[in-house]
C-alpha cells in the first residue's frame, strides 16, 4: 500500500462521536469607520506610505519627487500610464534578469483598511518574481477601492481564475535578530501605494 | 529530577539571560494582546476558526480528495507521504529527477519535524534556509528554539560574531539593520542560484486546490518565483474548505503570532507559474494517530502561530531546548508524548496549568485540558514513578480518613514548630530561597470548634 | 440557605486564620455557614498528578460531605475549579452530583454572584497588590484575563477596591502565574521559585505593602520566597483584608 492508500485508510477509520457542521458565520466587520484614513494609518505603521491622487497626471507629477524614483537606475513599470522606465517586463525572458531592478511599479486591485494590505494579482505580470526582487515597490490602486476588512476583501477575489495573488502590506521586514524590527529583509525595502480616487 | 526540570535549572542558572529571554517573549505576547484588542469580534473569530477546523477534520478524506483533484487540475503534482521518511524520499526523488544541487527553503516546521535538511545534505545537495532566523540557527548548527522566531534565544552580538565568521561582516558589529542587510545580500545570491524552492504551507484550500503562504521577509515568494521547481510540504491538517475561510484565519494568524495585523506577504498560489513545475507533498507523520484520539484531536486545529509559546511562563523562562522536542512550549508538550510518552513524560508536568495558552490560542485548542489528559495517560501507562505514585496513594488514604488526617496534621505541626527555622528551611523539598510556612499551633477545625464552644454569635 | 464551607487542606493546617476571616465576613453579610466536620480534600493534587482513580475516591467523599448544602463556599479558586470542572468526568448520570458541582463557589464569587453584593464597607489604608491566581482567573473567570478581548466583571478585586484608604497598585504583568502550580512547586522547584521572585519584584516595583488574592496556595508560595529573601512585603487573603476592614 502506498502512502496515499495508507493515509486514506487511516483517515476513513476515524470515528467522530459528534457532528461538526460547517459554521454559518456572518463574519463580524472590523471597527473601521473611515477606510481611507485607516488604510493610510495602518500602512504607515508597517513602514509603508500611501498617497491619494485624483488621476495619473497627479500621480506622475508627484512621482518625480520621490527619492526611490529619482535615484532608481533600473525601473520596471507594469502600468501603461506610467513611463515604462528602462525595463519592459514583457521583453524579459528569464525572471533572474530582474535581479537589479531598483524600482518596480505594479497595479493593485484594491486595498484593505484593517491591515494596510493591497491585493496584487500576480497573473497580470509576466514574471511575478518582480514584486519581490525589486529593491523598491510602488503599487497603484487604480480603482480607488479600499475595503474595510479581509472579509470584504476575500469576497472580491475570483480565486477560481487566479493562479497567483498576493496581499502585500508594507515593505519586507524581519525582527529575527533580538526582536529588533528591521525594514527591508529579502523583498522590497520600501513600499509606496498610490490610490487613484478620481474627482472625489 | 525530571528531564525538563533539569534543563530548566540549567537555563535559569544564568539568571540575567533567563530574564532577557522571558522579557523578549513577553514583549511579543503584549503585541499580540494589543493587536487582538483592535479586532472587536476577536473571541467570535476564534470560535469560528475552531469550528471550521473541527468540521474539516471530521471530513478530511472528502476535503483532501477535493483539494487533490483541484490542485491536479491546475497542474500541480500532488504526492502523499505517510511518514517523515516517505516525505524526505519523495522530495529527494523530485530533486534528483531535475538534477538539483541547490535548494532554497523557507520556513516549514514540518520539514524540521521530518529532518529534511540533514537528509538532503547527506545526499550532497545544498539546502539553504532563507528565513533569517532559520539561517542563523542553520549556520549555528542548532535547531530552532521557537516555531516562529527560530533564533529568539540568541543575542545580536552572537549573531554579529556568527555573521563575521560566515558572511564576513565587520568584527564586533551587532547592529541588527547592518546584519540583516548582510544576510539579504548573501541570501539574494542563493535565491538567484537556487534550482528548487521548498516552502511550507499555511493553508491549503480544498475548493480551489490553492495554497496560502505567509511571510514578512518575502523569502518564500523569492523561493517559489525564481527557481523552475517549487515543492510545498504540508501536513494534511492544513486543509480548509473554502477560500473565503482565509478571511478568518489570516485575520487571526499574524495578530496571534507577532502582533501584526497581517504579514507583509500573504501569497495565494494555485498551480505553477508558466515554465515551472510545482509539487505539493501531503504529509501524515503521526497526524492520523492524533486524529484517532478523541481527547487529543483538537491539536490538529493548530495553525502554528506560536502564541502559546509566547504566553507560557514556563517556556519563556526555560527556552525551547528544555523541551527536547522539535516543537517546544505548550504545543510541543501536547504533541511530543504521542511520539514517545516515556521520553517526554516530564513535559506535561513542566506546567503550572495557568491556562493562558488555551486563552491565546486563535483556534481554541484546549491545550491545558490536554496537558491534564497526558498526566492521566502517564499514570495509566504506569509511567508516573514510584515516589509520585506512593505519595498519591498515601495522601488519598489520609484524606479518606479524616480523623487520621487531623491527627497526623497535629503531629506534623508540632514537629515542624519544634524544629529551628534554619534547619527547617534547609530541607531541600520546598527549596532554597523559599521558606516553609510558619505552622500555627492549632488547625482551623480546632480553632473553629473552640470558637463554637465559646458560643456567642460565632458559627451557629 | 444552607451554606457549607469547604476548607482546603493548606488552610486547615497552615493558615486557619483565612477560614476564620471568611466566616467573619460571611456572617457580616447575613450568612451563617456550617463547617462539615469530616471534610478533607477536593482531590486536586491527585487530579493534577494524573491519578484519576484516586481523584474519584475523593470526589465521592466530597459529595458525601457536601451534598446536603444549598451552596458550598471555599476560599480557594483552584479547589472550586476542581469541583466545578475537574469533577466533570465523574457521575454524569447523578443529577444531584451535578447540582452540587454547580452550587460550589469561590468565596468572592459567592458574594458577587449569589449574595449580589458588589462592595463591602470598611477601611483598609494600605497599598495592595492583587494577585489573580490562575485557576480562579481562567478557570472560574473571577476576573477579566488580560489576554482576552471581552468585557467581563471583576468579582474579587472589585470587593476590596472600594475599601476606604486602599490603593490597588498597578502591576507590570497583571495576571502572570506565580509559579506555585501545586506539585510543580516541588518537582520544578527552581523554576517555581524563579517565577515567584518575578511576581514579588513586580509587586515591589509597583509599591505594594501587601499582596492579596483569592488563593492561599499562591500566597503561601510567594510568602515563603519573600520571607527567605527578607523582602518588605506581606501576604493576606482577600477574606483577611475584608475581615480586618469591617472590624
Amino acid at each position: 500500500m502506498g502512502s496515499r492508500e495508507k493515509i486514506f485508510a487511516d483517515l476513513n477509520s476515524v470515528k467522530f462521536d459528534q457532528r461538526f457542521d460547517y459554521p454559518t458565520y456572518a463574519h463580524p466587520n472590523s471597527s473601521v469607520i473611515d477606510p481611507y484614513n485607516s488604510f493610510t494609518t495602518v500602512l504607515d505603521s508597517v513602514g509603508g506610505e500611501c498617497h491619494y491622487v485624483k488621476n495619473y497626471d497627479e500621480l506622475k507629477a508627484k512621482l518625480v519627487n520621490f527619492e526611490v524614483y529619482e535615484t532608481a537606475k533600473n525601473i520596471c513599470s507594469c502600468l501603461p500610464e506610467i513611463e515604462k522606465g528602462n525595463i519592459d517586463l514583457n521583453l524579459v525572458e528569464d525572471v533572474h534578469e530582474l535581479h537589479n531592478v531598483d524600482l518596480a511599479i505594479a497595479s493593485g486591485d484594491f486595498g484593505v483598511a484593517e491591515n494596510g494590505a493591497v491585493w496584487v494579482n500576480g497573473d497580470k505580470l509576466k514574471h511575478r518574481g518582480l514584486l519581490f526582487l525589486a529593491e523598491n515597490l510602488i503599487l497603484v490602486i487604480e480603482s480607488g477601492n479600499i475595503v474595510n476588512d479581509l472579509n470584504q476583501a476575500y469576497d472580491l477575489i475570483d480565486f477560481e481564475n487566479t493562479r497567483s495573488g498576493y496581499f502585500i502590506s508594507g515593505p519586507s521586514k524581519t525582527a529575527d535578530i533580538e526582536q529588533c524590527l528591521v525594514i527591508g529583509a529579502h523583498g522590497a525595502r520600501s513600499l509606496i501605494v498610490f490610490v487613484i480616487q478620481g474627482d472625489k | 529530577m525530571s528531564s525538563h526540570a533539569k534543563e530548566a535549572a540549567a537555563f535559569l542558572a544564568d539568571e540575567e539571560r533567563a530574564h532577557w529571554h522571558d522579557q523578549a517573549l513577553w514583549f511579543v505576547r503584549q503585541k499580540r494582546d494589543t493587536a487582538s484588542k483592535n479586532v472587536p469580534a476577536w473571541e467570535e473569530l476564534r470560535e469560528t476558526a475552531h469550528q471550521i477546523k473541527m468540521h474539516t477534520l471530521s471530513r478530511l478524506p472528502e476535503y483532501l480528495e477535493a483539494f487533490e483533484t483541484k490542485a491536479s487540475e491546475k497542474g500541480v503534482h500532488v504526492h502523499y507521504a505517510k511518514t517523515a521518511q516517505d516525505h524526505n524520499e519523495t522530495i529527494l526523488k523530485i530533486l534528483n529527477s531535475h538534477n538539483v544541487k541547490r535548494v532554497v527553503k523557507s520556513k516549514s516546521m514540518l520539514t524540521e519535524e521530518c529532518g529534511l535538511n540533514h537528509f538532503i545534505e547527506k545526499k550532497g545537495i545544498e539546502i539553504i534556509d532563507t528565513d533569517l532566523g532559520e539561517r542563523i540557527v542553520q549556520l549555528l548548527e542548532e535547531p530552532p528554539s521557537h516555531i516562529v522566531l527560530p533564533a529568539i534565544h540568541r543575542k545580536k552580538e552572537e549573531v554579529g560574531e556568527l555573521f563575521h565568521k560566515h558572511l564576513h561582516t565587520e568584527k564586533g558589529a551587532s547592529d541588527p539593520t547592518y546584519l540583516t542587510q548582510a544576510a539579504r545580500k548573501h541570501l539574494r545570491e542563493r535565491f538567484l542560484a537556487g534550482e528548487a524552492g521548498i516552502t511550507g504551507v499555511n493553508f491549503a484550500v480544498a475548493e480551489t486546490g490553492g495554497i496560502t503562504i505567509v511571510t514578512n521577509e518575502g523569502n518564500a515568494d523569492l523561493g517559489n518565483s525564481l527557481p523552475p521547481l517549487h515543492i510545498a510540504s504540508m501536513g494534511f491538517d492544513k486543509i480548509i474548505p473554502r477560500a473565503k475561510d482565509l478571511a478568518v484565519f489570516i485575520s487571526l494568524l499574524a495578530r496571534s503570532a507577532t502582533g501584526q495585523p497581517i504579514t507583509t506577504y500573504t501569497s495565494h498560489l494555485a498551480g505553477p507559474r508558466p515554465g515551472q513545475e510545482m509539487h505539493i507533498i501531503i504529509v501524515d507523520n503521526g497526524r492520523s494517530e492524533i486524529l484517532q484520539k478523541e481527547k487529543f484531536r483538537k491539536t490538529l486545529c493548530c495553525i502554528r502561530c506560536g502564541a502559546c509559546l509566547n504566553t507560557c511562563p514556563v517556556y519563556r523562562r526555560t527556552g525551547g531546548y528544555s523541551y527536547k522536542f522539535v516543537i517546544p512550549g505548550p504545543l510541543g508538550t501536547v504533541l511530543a508524548p504521542h511520539k514517545d510518552l516515556k521520553k517526554h513524560k516530564s513535559l506535561p508536568y513542566a506546567c503550572t496549568l495557568c491556562e493562558s495558552c488555551s486563552d491565546v490560542c486563535p483556534v481554541k485548542v484546549d491545550l491545558h485540558q490536554q496537558i491534564i489528559e497526558w498526566r492521566a495517560e502517564i499514570d495509566k501507562q504506569g509511567q508516573l514513578g514510584l515516589i509520585k505514585k506512593a505519595a498519591m496513594w498515601g495522601t488519598t488514604y489520609l484524606f479518606k480518613h479524616p480523623k487520621l488526617y487531623r491527627t497526623l496534621g497535629k503531629l506534623g505541626r508540632i514537629f515542624l514548630r519544634a524544629m529551628p527555622a534554619r534547619l527547617l528551611n534547609a530541607i531541600p523539598i520546598w527549596g532554597k530561597n523559599r521558606d516553609l510556612p510558619e505552622m500555627p499551633a492549632k488547625s482551623f477545625s480546632a480553632l473553629h470548634k473552640k470558637k463554637l464552644k465559646q458560643g456567642g454569635n460565632y458559627g451557629k | 440557605m444552607k451554606v457549607g464551607l469547604f476548607i482546603p487542606c493548606y488552610i486547615e493546617q497552615c493558615y486557619p486564620q483565612v477560614g476564620l476571616a471568611m466566616i467573619d465576613v460571611l456572617q457580616s453579610l447575613g450568612v451563617e455557614p456550617v463547617i462539615p466536620e469530616k471534610q478533607t480534600c477536593c482531590g486536586q493534587p491527585m487530579f493534577n498528578t494524573g491519578c484519576v482513580t484516586e481523584t474519584e475516591k475523593l470526589a465521592i467523599k466530597f459529595y458525601g460531605d457536601f451534598k446536603d448544602y444549598d451552596y458550598i463556599v471555599a476560599p480557594s479558586g483552584s479547589c472550586v475549579h476542581m469541583v466545578r470542572h475537574g469533577y466533570n468526568q465523574f457521575f454524569r448520570s447523578n443529577p444531584d452530583f451535578i447540582r452540587m458541582q454547580a452550587a460550589t463557589y469561590e468565596f468572592c464569587e459567592f458574594i458577587h454572584d449569589v449574595l449580589n453584593v458588589r462592595s463591602i464597607a470598611g477601611t483598609f489604608p494600605h497599598k495592595v497588590g492583587f494577585h489573580k491566581s490562575c485557576h480562579g482567573l481562567r478557570g472560574l473567570r473571577l476576573e477579566p484575563a488580560s489576554e482576552r478581548n471581552l468585557v467581563e466583571p471583576s468579582k474579587a478585586q472589585s470587593l476590596v477596591e472600594q475599601l476606604i484608604g486602599i490603593e490597588i497598585v498597578t502591576l507590570e504583568r497583571s495576571d502572570e502565574c506565580c509559579g506555585f502550580g501545586g506539585t510543580f512547586s516541588v518537582f520544578e522547584k527552581e523554576l517555581s521559585i524563579f517565577m515567584g521572585q518575578d511576581r514579588l519584584r513586580d509587586h515591589q516595583q509597583a509599591g505594594a505593602e501587601i499582596i492579596t488574592g483569592y488563593d492561599t496556595s499562591c500566597l503561601m508560595h510567594m510568602e515563603g520566597i519573600l520571607k527567605s529573601n527578607n523582602l518588605d512585603l506581606k501576604t493576606m487573603h482577600v477574606a483577611e483584608i475584608l475581615s480586618e476592614a469591617i472590624s
